[in-house]
């Protein structure tokens, strides 16, 4: 039986972004089920507001982390179990019942996403990936070495199912998955109502106070990588002074470490930068990342060029994504065709010196 | 201008059968012993002519006093100072002997000397008689003999391609009028230039097997000591190969092959590059030379013929400032062969410039404009850039030897006040195409040191730090005592000269002698503790270790790298002077310890 909805899946505040612009743009008409889901836990809080909003008939919150967290690494025997039980699992996890759909956006291939894939397996349902950053240009999910549920008969369903990945910049991806990648219209920034919406919806506040250069720290630490990114900060403060740096800390990290290092003031709140470049003059400030999405994202997804300086290249650790060399030329791509005058990848210590003290006019 | 105080009218009509020419040249500690070495030779028709070549101490006087006394045997020509060629012109100029010879004023002749030498000459017709020559170490108070030939009858190929002393102008008695077509030139070295080729020309040479000369070999002498003008000695190859009788050009190339070799591994070094041009330049007559097939010794100058050099060809670029003062001169005195490429600011109005070299321009920032045309030079012609505040020494020829060469300014950055590199180098190439791209140093217009050091960091893995390194084989990095500040260890080759310091000063950075002291105190610790692992290997207690040395090596430094640093260090100092001659010392201060 064929759906007239669609139904879209939004892990992230990049994801209930880009959800939010889908729903204003092609998916104007119709109508559009919204699941909203607690890997990102600060999400939870905007669901009432969403529903203030009125832009989808319904939204729906999804306990889905667990459960994602259970499969993502289990072997054949539980992943059997898992699949076996899709419709309870459905029922513990979701706030209301599914309908029938005509489309499911989604942008992470975790087991909750493949379980609907296979609820929906024989309904003419089509499954549309949309981004969630750069590693959606990058990284093959599907790949059947990659992960025991990639070579499970249920949990590879998915593949038969999605149709084409939805990017912000199509011509970037190089995943090598032969998956059609079709353009995500760009958001514009001079779009009022949609930062108004935005706004409402994550109760966005402007900052007391920034920095001229705001380090955006990635969560390393909460996956155990040993890194020198505290190293890098340290560079960076030292050469454009700690009154003009700051570092946002990442959600996922357990402790603030670049504060209690003193690295930093603290960061005066927890604002998804995405709405910062959208309400803010991001022109006035330099972004410093190893790899964070956040620093690419304001070109990715508002076609932005402003001050980012990437550290990959001076990054100091295990290995950065197992992707790591097709990350690299991802990056290099990006670089050499897409990004700005503003954007800087140095090389060198030294390098990276003489940019912050040009960038800081010193 | 010359004069002659003597009275020739007078003794005109008495026969001379050998003339003997001294110049004469700030030696009056030893022109008496020399002219007495003369007047006491057993051949009686003789004269001496002393050429005071403009000498400012009391050698004219002792000339002039020689002269008095002996009217009619001595003459005297005073003359401004023009080389020790010069005054021998001067002096077979007014030469009435049948024969001449010639006597450096600080050397002696053995007394039956030039009778043996006329003799032998008259006897057999020759053109040339030549003698063995022995050679005084003054310093040392040994002397050896170097026989010219092995045999009296001479074959002239086998002389040319095996003898010895054919360069000398001394140990031979010439017929005077070999000399009506030819003079020495005015040169260093005008003794290579010219005697062997004439020898080439002569062939009816007698030898007597005798060391009739006393060659005094003091230090600090032309023949020990290193001036620029060295560069003479391939003048002087050149005039030798190119003047002789083409019959034995198989023979002379092996002769100036052999003196290369002496030159290249013995005696000047430091003018290798120079001599491995010259090789390059004759390439055709030595790698044919069927005597370099048959010595393998020798024959491995051969090796360096496709060895590339840097051309000896200064860069310096000065945009609205003067040259300063000296600059010129020190390099003139110590490279006088050298090409200089002068370039200010007229020389850019014609020149493409990058539109970020253009920018800087238009906002003053001639620095940044002048690096890169020192740069865009330096890969069309090769050479060395030279910064006009910089100062270059003799020692810089060293330098030659590598296809790239950069210093350390300090422990964390190069300089750009002297490097180098070979016509076409691609890491030169590289970083002129660096300024075409959208970096940091273009945009910030950044100076060329942080370009250069950014490039060799990611491309040959540069390591700062302020030590020498040789990256990849290819790139070359010295110390800051080579290229920026004169430590007074020898090795300095350019300087820093635009800060004044008063006469016997130095000018260091602070950095620099930071980081000096520090590497002479790490390198003092490395070698007590490899003395005392030696000691603890050879069973003995082991000497206490310095606490650092219980330390993990510092960051980015590997254990092989600790461990090659600490041999390099035991062998400076196992190696070093002092430590041999403390020695005895040390091992009596062991025996009391005991």
């Amino acid at each position: 039986m064929q759906g007239s909805k669609a139904l879209i899946i939004a892990n992230s505040v990049y994801q209930l972004l880009t959800a939010v612009h889908m729903r204003r743009t092609f998916l104007c008409n119709g109508d559009v089920d919204l699941i909203v889901t607690d890997v990102t836990p600060q999400l939870r809080e905007t669901v009432p507001r969403l529903e203030d909003t009125g832009l989808f008939d319904r939204v729906i919150f999804g306990s889905t982390l667990e459960t994602s967290k259970k499969y993502a690494g289990a072997k054949d025997e539980q992943l059997s179990e898992g699949f076996g039980q899709i419709d309870r699992i459905f029922g513990w996890t979701l706030s209301e019942e599914l309908a029938d759909y005509r489309a499911v956006y989604f942008s992470n291939f975790d087991p909750f996403t493949r379980m609907l894939a296979c609820r929906y397996y024989h309904q003419p349902c089509t499954f549309i990936w949309y981004e969630d950053g750069f590693s959606s240009y990058v990284i093959d999910y599907l790949r059947e070495d990659r992960a025991p549920i990639n070579r499970h008969p249920e949990g590879r369903k998915i593949r038969d199912k999605v149709e084409y990945a939805l990017l912000y910049e199509p011509h970037l991806a190089m995943r090598g998955d032969r998956l059609p990648n079709l353009a995500l219209p760009k958001i514009s920034r001079q779009d009022a109502q949609l930062r108004e919406l935005l706004n409402y919806i994550f109760t966005y506040e402007k900052p007391e106070q920034g920095a001229d250069f705001v380090f955006l720290e990635q969560s390393f630490r909460a996956e155990g990588l040993k890194n020198n990114d505290i190293a890098l900060m340290r560079e960076c403060q030292q050469t454009v002074g700690s009154s003009r740096f700051m570092v946002k800390p990442h959600p996922r990290n357990p402790e603030n470490l670049p504060f209690q290092l003193g690295l930093t003031r603290r960061y005066p709140n927890d604002i998804p930068w995405e709405l910062f470049l959208l309400n803010e003059n991001p022109e006035d400030t330099t972004v410093l990342t190893v790899c964070s999405n956040g620093a690419l994202t304001g070109r990715l997804v508002f076609g932005l060029d402003t001050n980012v300086v990437m550290l990959y290249r001076l990054f100091e650790g295990k290995v950065l994504w197992k992707e790591d060399e097709i990350l690299k030329r991802y990056l290099q791509k990006f670089q050499k065709q897409f990004a700005g005058k503003k954007y800087y990848v140095p090389q060198t210590v030294y390098e990276l010196r003489s940019v912050l003290r040009y960038l800081a006019g010193l | 201008m010359c004069e002659w105080n003597d009275r020739i009218d007078e003794t005109d009509q008495k026969e001379v059968k050998v003339s003997v020419i001294i110049p004469v040249y700030q030696v009056e500690n030893y022109l008496e012993r020399a002219v007495d070495s003369v007047l006491a030779q057993t051949l009686e028709e003789k004269e001496i002519i002393l050429v005071d070549d403009g000498s400012q101490d009391t050698s004219p006087g002792i000339c002039d006093r020689y002269a008095q006394q002996y009217p009619g045997l001595v003459h005297v020509i005073h003359k401004q100072n023009q080389g020790l060629g010069m005054a021998r012109n001067s002096g077979l100029d007014i030469a009435r002997g049948e024969y001449v010879a010639f006597l450096d004023s600080d050397d002696t002749v053995e007394p039956e000397m030039y009778a043996a030498m006329y003799t032998k000459a008259v006897s057999e017709d020759c053109d040339i008689v030549m003698c063995d020559v022995r050679i005084i170490y003054v310093e040392e108070g040994r002397s050896s003999v170097v026989s010219s030939y092995t045999d009296e009858t001479v074959d002239l190929s086998d002389y040319i391609a095996n003898g010895n002393n054919i360069t000398y102008s001394v140990n031979k008695l010439y017929r005077r009028s070999l000399w009506d077509d030819i003079r020495y030139e005015k040169m260093l070295f005008e003794d290579i230039a010219l005697i062997p080729a004439l020898v080439t020309r002569t062939p009816r040479i007698g030898y007597i097997k005798e060391a009739f000369y006393n060659y005094y070999r003091r230090p600090n002498t032309i023949s020990t000591s290193f001036v620029g003008e060295m560069v003479d000695i391939l003048r002087a190859f050149r005039s030798f190969l190119e003047t002789s009788d083409p019959r034995y050009r198989e023979e002379v190339v092996y002769c100036i092959a052999k003196q290369l070799y002496w030159n290249m591994t013995q005696s000047r070094v430091l003018f290798a590059a120079d001599f491995i041009e010259f090789l390059k330049e004759y390439k055709r007559y030595f790698l044919l030379s069927p005597y370099l097939k048959k010595d393998s010794k020798v024959g491995t100058i051969l090796d360096f013929i496709d060895k590339e050099v840097i051309p000896e060809r200064f860069i310096c670029v000065h945009w609205h400032r003067p040259i300063p003062e000296g600059f010129l001169d020190q390099l003139h005195t110590d490279f006088p062969m050298a090409e200089l490429v002068l370039v200010d600011e007229h020389a850019c109005a014609a020149e493409h410039l990058p539109g970020n070299v253009q920018k800087a321009l238009d906002q003053g920032n001639t620095a940044y404009a002048e690096e890169y045309i020192a740069l865009r030079q330096l890969s069309e012609g090769g050479g060395i850039v030279l910064s006009p505040e910089y100062r270059a020494n003799l020692n810089l020829k060293k330098l030659r030897l590598n296809r790239i060469f950069f210093g350390f300014e300090d422990d964390e950055a190069l300089t750009t006040g002297c490097y180098g590199a070979l016509q076409g180098h691609y890491v030169i190439q590289a970083l002129l195409d660096t300024y075409e791209t959208d970096s940091i140093h273009n945009k910030a217009f950044l100076p060329l040191r942080d370009r250069i050091r950014d490039f060799l960091i990611l491309h040959f893995q540069l390591k700062m730090g302020g030590r020498k390194q040789l990256l990849k084989k290819e790139v070359q990095i010295y110390l800051p005592s080579v290229l920026a500040y004169d430590m007074k260890d020898g090795e300095n080759c350019c300087r820093r000269a635009d800060i004044p310091v008063p006469e016997g000063f130095e000018a260091v950075s602070g950095k620099v002698l930071r980081m000096w002291s520090d590497r002479i105190l790490e390198n003092w610790n490395l070698y007590k503790r490899e003395l005392g692992e030696k000691h603890a290997s050879k069973g003995k207690a082991p000497a206490s270790a310095p606490a650092w040395a219980s330390k993990a090596p510092p960051s980015g430094i590997s254990q092989q790298e600790v461990d090659r640093r600490i041999q390099d260090v035991v062998k400076t100092y196992e190696n070093s002077t002092s430590w041999k001659l403390t020695r005895p010392i040390r091992a009596l201060g062991k025996l009391f310890r005991k």
